[in-house]
């Protein structure tokens, strides 16, 4: 009993020390590394905000190019288009549009079908020349992940 | 024999290998502390990125969705210390305005009636706010563009905002 009271009281072994500082290593990178991934989620939402701010530009520039005339809108009908900035408006160009390197928009406008109770229709019904669906997609390729936000909006000749 | 000699205390070598191992969790411990504080400041640096870009751009879409046209005297249009003078319908029907312009490095806001502040916060600094107008027939809108950079010396880098907003007052006017 004496012996093993003496040998408690020894200290601690190199072993011992080892375990410890390992624990510790590992704790604190564990800790660290929670924070690079926090930082990493707040830059994920920065890219995901501005690309939002700009697939919202795409709905609100078809707006705006639609009061050049409604036939600016439904001659890219069935197409997917793009966005030109000009010196005195938006305008839709063939070139593909990168927003500072990285965002990459496309506006696509498709008709609409609506069957005989007015209601609009993925499939069947006819189609109605005054209103047209707009979608504006903008992706960005961030850290080799590709991501996209879409939003849509119907439009109407007025 | 084998106790009396552990008792005696440590050898020279046992000593080295233990300073060794404290010198080396020390290193590790600062190391680690000076990380996550370079992480903790970008995450803040982007927190701040975030909350100013989103509570400006709010501003901006909906007081230049609500305006009926835009100032073209008062306005400092096509500059990147640009000023936006919007006018706007009254409650009773009668002309206010709203200014957006940029103070130093921060997005202020005027509207008649007095109320007036920065929608920017100070920990960000705006180092370029420029203002288009764009007229399509009786329809107007209005595109900003925003640099956003944050203050603190961190390797967040400045980024750009961009929003264009159709004015739903010009429809009518």
């Amino acid at each position: 009993m004496s012996i093993i009271l003496r040998h408690d009281k020894r200290g601690s072994s190199l072993v011992e020390v080892v375990v410890a500082a390992s624990v510790l290593a590992v704790v604190s990178l564990a800790f660290l590394g929670s924070f690079s991934v926090i930082s990493r989620l707040h830059e994920r939402d920065m890219n995901l905000i501005k690309a939002e701010l700009l697939a919202e530009e795409g709905i609100e520039a078809a707006r705006l190019i639609k009061a050049g005339g409604w036939t600016m809108l439904s001659s890219v009908a069935g197409s997917t288009t793009y966005l030109s900035l000009g010196v005195s408006s938006w305008s839709f160009t063939a070139t593909p549009e990168v927003v500072d390197d990285t965002y990459y928009r496309t506006i696509s406008v498709s008709q609409v079908r609506r069957d005989a109770a007015d209601d609009i229709v993925s499939v069947g019904g006819t189609i109605d020349e005054g209103t047209l669906l707009v979608q504006s997609s903008v992706s960005w390729l961030w850290r080799g992940a590709t991501s996209t936000v879409s939003y849509q909006s119907y439009i109407a000749n007025l | 024999m084998m106790r009396s000699r552990n008792s005696k205390g440590f050898t020279l070598a046992e000593t080295i290998v233990y300073a060794a191992l404290v010198g080396l969790l020390m290193l590790v411990i600062v190391e680690t502390t000076t990380a996550v504080a370079l992480a903790s400041r970008r995450s803040r640096a982007f927190l701040d990125i975030n909350s100013a870009a989103i509570s400006a751009f709010s501003r901006f879409s909906r007081d230049i969705r609500r305006a009926t046209s835009v100032d073209m005297v008062n306005s400092t249009l096509n500059a990147s210390s640009g000023k936006l003078v919007l006018n706007m319908r009254g409650d009773s029907d009668d002309m206010a305005s709203t200014t957006f312009s940029l103070s130093g490095t921060r997005v202020m806001t005027n509207e008649t009636g007095g109320i007036s502040g920065g929608i920017t916060p100070d920990s960000i600094s705006v180092s370029n706010l420029t203002f288009r107008a764009f007229t399509l027939g009786t329809t107007t809108a209005v595109r900003v563009e925003m640099t956003l950079a944050p203050d603190a010396s961190t390797t967040v880098p400045a980024l750009n905002f961009y929003g264009t907003y159709v004015l739903r007052g010009s429809y009518t006017e």
